[in-house]
């Protein structure tokens, strides 16, 4: 499965409603790989499959994703003993697949992690289960967003510069092809969090 | 990871008044920062027997809960640990721009109704009927257990022990709020900052200690109950309570953390019998002291009891030495006449 990146001439798509959106090709992208942490309460099956709505444009400047998938209802607190509903997507910094569980330590990952509570994604590095830091320049921090929740479904705009604004950011450039996965955390009562989650497959993300 | 040093205290439960000055002294000095620290006590007082705090956390279980962790609950903020509630002195105090004719002091959020809860909710109700009635009060930090169940139950390594003083630490840029190490203690001495998105707990003052210092709750105290010494150290005042004399007790060992804060089980005054005369039977029940005290976790209950009615027998041998002109190594600890008689670092 291939999720492209088209090309549009428009400076800006931070709204889901924008008609640019529909030039661009959508990918329905399945999670079904359930990771658990002990201690965390099992709220779904492990065979459960979740879906996510993908559709990514970029401007040879900035690139946009929009996500959209289904929530019943949107958790956004983060307090005891709540957590929030929480979307990640993750890129191998280096060429070929790394270890779809946060990489590892000679094939690091950077990865964008939303959370509704969160005033922006943040830009965050791993090397291996356990080591996700976000990553401490400034400059990395510079992802903005947009987000909806309405009809139970979550519409999340992440938006970047295609450059990379520091070696903790993989650039994007166009022509390349990278390896993209999606992770997914339902929130409510002591849910999903941290390796307690649902995982796509690594799929390609190819620039147009 | 073990070790090179472990850093110890006890609390001599005969000396508690129960005037919350080693937790005002703790609140001031590290969780007066931000609203997200307000529900924080990271040394509370609480009446024992009552629920504690957070509320009924002794029954909740932690990390030793082996078979089945996911079930631990998760303390709330105002049915467990107290709404942290705030008064709208702006709009009273004339010295805050308010119009005191116009206005009363309302609490925000509203502490009433039926989950109302703060950290020393039940003070001094005890239990007993009258003229039998009886509490005592129960000091309470994180116990920088030598077998910390924060460590273990974070994910991320975010939760630590110091290899130089055994002190437990939380790496606040490392942690991301996932409250494993909340659900893990079963002391519930581990807390979480909502504005700093953060889990945060007792640090036992390393700063001071680091200037060898004691603990802030240690120094100010009131009633002088506080021993802090490292392990190593023969000559500490807390190691002879501990290890030389043997009167001082871990809480609730069986939760297999292994404390490193330890107390003396408290003395109480003989009960009245039903025809008013006084009997040989303390008030506070032995009993109920040994669901609470113990050395180690594979004691029974009963070998909890002997052992509190050993260590009364062995603090009132050495009282009656002193009574009759004698002296006593162990009462000259346990009547400390200077900070460095008690605090060792």
């Amino acid at each position: 499965m291939e999720i492209t990146a088209i090309y549009v001439t428009t400076a800006t798509a931070a709204d889901p409603e924008d008609p640019v959106w529909s030039k661009a090709p959508e990918t329905i992208v399945n999670l079904n790989k359930r990771l658990n942490e002990v201690g965390a309460r099992m709220s779904f099956e492990a065979h459960e499959e979740r879906h996510i709505s993908v559709k990514v444009i970029h401007n040879g400047t900035d690139i946009f994703f929009l996500y959209k998938w289904e929530e019943n209802e949107a958790n956004i607190a983060c307090d005891y003993p709540v957590f929030p509903d929480a979307f990640a997507m993750q890129i191998p910094f280096l060429a070929g697949d790394s270890p779809l569980c946060m990489g590892a330590l000679h094939q690091p990952v950077n990865i964008i992690f939303w959370r509704p509570d969160l005033q922006m994604p943040q830009n965050v590095v791993a090397g291996g289960s356990g080591t996700a830091q976000t990553s401490p320049d400034a400059a990395s921090q510079n992802i903005r967003h947009s987000q909806s929740w309405a009809d139970r479904v979550w519409r999340v705009i992440i938006t970047r510069p295609m450059a990379a604004a520091s070696e903790n950011q993989v650039s994007f450039e166009r022509g390349a092809i990278y390896k993209v996965a999606f992770a997914n955390w339902k929130g409510g009562v002591d849910a999903e969090r941290g390796g307690h989650k649902i995982v796509s497959d690594w799929l390609n993300l190819s620039i147009q | 990871m073990p070790v090179k040093r472990q850093i110890r205290m006890v609390a001599d439960l005969n000396k508690c008044l129960g005037c919350h000055t080693c937790t005002m002294a703790c609140k001031t000095m590290w969780t007066d920062r931000n609203k997200g620290q307000m529900h924080m006590y990271w040394n509370n007082v609480e009446t024992q027997p009552g629920m504690g705090y957070p509320k009924n956390y002794e029954t909740q279980g932690g990390w030793f809960n082996v078979s089945d962790r996911s079930s631990i609950p998760i303390p709330t903020i105002n049915e467990g640990y107290g709404a942290p509630w705030e008064y709208n002195y702006g709009d009273v105090l004339k010295t805050d721009g308010g119009d005191a004719s116009a206005s009363v002091l309302t609490p925000s959020p509203d502490p009433s109704g039926s989950d109302v809860y703060a950290s020393n909710w039940d003070e001094d109700v005890g239990a007993g009927t009258f003229p039998n009635s009886y509490y005592f009060y129960l000091p309470r930090i994180c116990n920088h257990c030598t077998d910390p169940p924060c460590v273990d139950a974070c994910p991320r390594q975010a939760v630590y022990k110091r290899e130089e003083d055994g002190i437990v630490l939380v790496d606040q840029t490392r942690c991301r709020g996932y409250l494993y190490c909340v659900k893990g203690c079963p002391y519930k001495k581990i807390y979480y900052n909502r504005e700093q998105k953060a889990a945060q707990k007792c640090i036992f003052c390393y700063p001071r200690i680091e200037e060898h210092k004691g603990n802030f709750c240690a120094t100010q105290c009131v009633g002088r109950i506080h021993y802090v010494g490292y392990a190593d150290d023969t000559n500490s005042s807390a190691y002879k309570l501990i290890n030389k004399w043997k009167v001082a007790l871990r809480l609730h060992p069986e939760f297999k953390t292994e404390p490193n804060v330890f107390y003396i089980p408290p003395l109480s005054p003989p009960a009245y019998a039903s025809d008013g005369k006084i009997t040989k039977t303390a008030r506070i029940p032995v009993e109920l002291l040994a669901r609470l005290f113990g050395d180690t976790t594979g004691q029974t209950l009963e070998q909890r009891a002997d052992r509190i009615r050993e260590i009364f027998d062995t603090i009132q041998a050495e009282r009656n030495k002193v009574a009759s002109g004698g002296s006593s190594e162990l009462i000259s600890i346990l009547i400390p006449h200077s900070e460095a008689d008690r605090i060792q670092v």
